[in-house]
């Protein structure tokens, strides 16, 4: 029963002294690993034109069914992406995503894309949608 | 009838069936894409090969008959090696398309690629390139890329509206279609080749990448725009209308839409839809509140039934309200604002149902069906291409089995190219029925279809000579049909519902002593509008103390009025239909209506409780029930009998179909 009590009490001593594997967030913070899915974003290409072709498979794709897109025809004039469909509206009500990455899996021409940025809390429940300003990137100059 | 077996199913069946059909009956799927049962056989595509035992090449089963102890494969090796080539070598050229294409998610090639087709691509070169897309018409857009030149748009437009207006140009490998005329498909049955297209060819230019297929929400419904009634699906996404498609009935439109039908949706959501009440204050209509509408418009009536004479008041229906609404419009009207001077037309009509009236007596009640087993088509004035597509169609299709067409009374039509005679003028209907007589003596099965601004003498005239010339002929299996011609969505509804200060709900006589006019009544101070424009009402406004309108828009009818009440349309409101030839349809709601916008008969029950009555109707089936009490005519019409294809209105159960 002794040798019991005292293998069980190293044990404890042993962790005493051992260094935490606990993460001290926000001074310190996790690798990011290159496959991570966190915040989303739409792509664009070299050429600056907008990837998504407004094609509603990822709103297919989605379990949680928190993507809604309306696609609207490119003109000559008003071209924003290649070819004849862009997404005019591209909601994700990011509450409801469970940053599965279907969406990204689906995306036929890699416009939909889900990043490292995992900080994304807020204040407001309605500020949680991210229309298509939010998701787009910028142009590379 | 002969046997067969089928993937080891035997099925009995007739002779002279093919294969994909009795594969079909049995449940078992062919894929196919030239084949369609509407359509003439073309057996191009070559996808719906299958082996037959005892021959040496595959067969295509849309071509084939069956035969007696005939032993199909669908599924052996050899047709599924059939298959994949046929998909892979239609997958040569066809465009990778699919996410921008609106076919996408109900697209048959899709689905047979995905279920039959080869798994890898072991195509490498370049694929053909065509200017893209092309607008055939500003409704249809085509795609030359992606058509597999199965000619289905080809054969409709050919031999179901015998207007040949797409052809396929050039041979072979450089084959594309074309539109036959300079000025484009005007076809007025266009749409339906979207609906034919078995890939992302012909789509509709309203519809383009408004929705997809799996966010849609599918209503049933009945198409408003003409007393066809013809079945239609209502495409809803977020509350708006995105398309219609047909729904198919084969009693009524056996599955084509005219265009108006089809493409004349946009107005249910445009933004100009009235969604709040407005009521004329210091000579301006300013938007209030439900409740503040309803007692001004209560006031006003009040004030009426106290003040002058009953005649006073008048009201107009649109008829393209459901016939519940028009009941409780006729039913508030009489009973609660006590006036009889109601009406759905501002132009003089023809009824010819009214008992009582020898005119029709024993002569066959109109079915759209009756144009297909007619031997002689009488058309009296009036244009069925416009006024009712789809008997245009149907008219074309009897023509072309045998039945003699006459049209008399009317300048040239389009149906005139298929009639035995255009009558232009005659002297008298004696003298018209008298040549036509002469004519068709050794026929016996004659349909006769009346426009309804005829007079009631001229029905007279006409079936008293029918019935004289074919007394011998209708006991041997010949009958006479007679119809009206009803150019709006639900004007037999209203003539049903009593809109018409002649009769109350079912024909019955609305008694002495009330004023019978067609339209408004000249002496009119307090006017009921709803969904009615009056032309000219602007001239006569000074006249008229008080006008109240119920309109989806703010139109120039209604901005002359004290009251305004926002209107539901077709798609927002539970309802029944009665078209041309008295079949009761069901619309279904497919949308709530914007803002405060309600049907007619939730807001006349709510003036009429605002006046003391105590009407509680829940919803549009209680108006029913109701209406079947009082309209001999519709005494059995239910909501669980009418179904999904419609019932016949003619106060029997098994629709006997004859007039008494």
């Amino acid at each position: 029963m002794l040798t019991e009590l005292l293998t069980a009490l190293g044990i404890t001593a042993k962790h005493l002294v051992s260094k935490s594997i606990t993460v001290r967030y926000p001074e310190e913070r996790r690798e990011i690993f290159p496959r991570v899915r966190w915040r989303h974003e739409l792509m664009r290409h070299e050429n600056g034109l907008e990837r998504c072709i407004g094609c509603s498979l990822c709103e297919a794709a989605c379990p949680a069914h928190c993507i809604r897109v309306v696609a609207e025809e490119n003109t000559d004039e008003h071209r924003f992406s290649p070819g004849e469909r862009y997404a005019k509206e591209y909601e994700i009500n990011m509450i409801r995503c469970i940053f599965c990455g279907m969406c990204q899996e689906a995306c036929p021409v890699e416009a939909i894309v889900l990043r490292e940025e995992f900080e994304l809390s807020d204040y407001e429940k309605e500020s949680f949608i991210y229309t298509k300003e939010r998701l787009l990137v910028t142009p590379q100059a | 009838m002969v046997t067969l077996k089928i993937d080891e199913k035997q099925i009995t069946t007739t002779a002279g069936m093919t294969i994909i059909e009795a594969a079909k009956s049995i449940g078992i799927e062919i894929p196919h894409f030239c084949y369609h049962p509407k359509l003439s056989l073309s057996g191009s595509c070559r996808m719906c090969l299958v082996e037959i035992e005892g021959m040496p090449k595959l067969v295509t089963s849309c071509t084939t008959p069956v035969s007696d102890n005939m032993v199909v494969y669908t599924k052996s090796d050899k047709v599924k090696k059939a298959q994949e080539d046929i998909l892979a070598l239609l997958l040569i050229n066809h465009p990778l398309d699919c996410p921008i294409c609106d076919k996408g998610g109900e697209c048959p090639l899709q689905d047979y690629t995905y279920k039959y087709g080869p798994g890898k691509s072991e195509f490498y070169d370049k694929k053909w390139h065509f200017e893209k897309p092309v607008n055939l018409s500003p409704l249809i857009v085509l795609d030359r890329e992606r058509c597999i030149l199965c000619t289905r748009c080809v054969r409709f437009q050919d031999e179901v509206a015998v207007q040949p207006e797409l052809i396929v140009v050039e041979k072979g490998y450089g084959a594309y279609i074309e539109t036959t005329k300079e000025e484009g498909f005007t076809s007025n049955f266009s749409g339906n080749t979207i609906e034919l297209c078995p890939v992302g060819a012909l789509t509709s230019r309203q519809y383009r990448f408004k929705a997809r297929p799996w966010g849609i929400k599918r209503v049933p419904s009945v198409c408003p725009h003409c007393g066809c009634g013809c079945n239609i699906h209502i495409d809803v996404r977020e509350n708006k209308m995105v398309r219609l498609l047909a729904r198919e009935n084969r009693d009524v439109d056996n599955g084509w839409l005219c265009d108006r039908g089809r493409f004349g949706y946009l107005f249910t959501s445009s933004p100009d839809r009235l969604k709040t009440p407005m009521i004329r204050k210091d000579n301006e209509l300013v938007p209030c509140t439900w409740d503040e509408a309803i007692s001004k418009a209560a006031g006003i009536i009040n004030k009426y039934k106290e003040m002058h004479s009953i005649d006073s008041t008048a009201g107009l229906a649109s008829p393209q309200l459901t016939n519940e609404e028009l009941y409780i419009f006729q039913k508030f009207m009489r009973e609660v604002v006590g006036t009889n001077s109601i009406d759905h037309s501002l132009e003089r009509y023809l009824m010819i149902e009214p008992p009582g009236k020898t005119i029709c007596n024993g002569l066959r009640r109109f079915s759209f069906s009756d144009i297909d087993e007619a031997d002689v088509i009488v058309l009296i004035g009036g244009d069925p291409s416009i006024d009712l597509p789809i008997l245009d169609l149907r008219i074309k299709k009897g023509v072309n089995r045998g039945a003699k067409l006459y049209i008399a009374g009317t300048d040239e039509i389009e149906l005139c190219r298929f009639a035995g005679r255009h009558i232009k003028a005659f002297e008298s209907y004696p003298d018209l029925m008298d040549t036509i007589m002469r004519e068709t003596g050794e026929k016996n099965k004659y349909l006769v279809l009346l426009n309804r601004m005829m007079h009631e003498e001229d029905v007279e005239t006409i079936c008293a000579c029918m019935k004289t010339y074919l007394s011998g002929k209708i006991s041997m299996g010949g009958w006479i049909s007679l119809g009206l011609m009803l150019p709006e969505a639900n004007s037999q509804g209203a003539q049903d519902m009593g809109v018409t200060p002649f009769y109350l709900p079912g024909y019955k006589d609305t008694g002495e002593g009330s004023l019978k006019g067609y339209g408004v009544p000249d002496k009119v101070k307090c006017l009921f509008l709803a969904d009615m424009e009056v032309p000219d009402i602007a001239g006569r406004r000074r006249d008229i103390d008080h006008l109240i309108s119920y309109t989806p828009f703010l139109n120039d009818t209604a901005r002359l009025a004290d009251v305004v009440f926002p209107a539901a349309v077709f798609s927002e409101t539970d309802g029944t239909y009665t078209n041309s030839e008295r079949r009761v349809q069901r619309l279904f709601k497919a949308a709530t209506p914007p803002g405060e916008a309600r049907s007619l008969w939730y807001l006349l029950m709510s003036i009429a409780n605002a006046l003391g009555a105590d009407w509680a109707y829940g919803s549009s089936q209680d108006i029913m029930t109701e209406i079947s009490k009082v309209n001999h005519l519709y005494r059995f019409i239910t909501y669980e009998t009418i179904g999904q294809g419609g019932s016949y209105a003619d106060g029997t159960a098994d629709g006997t179909r004859y007039y008494s």
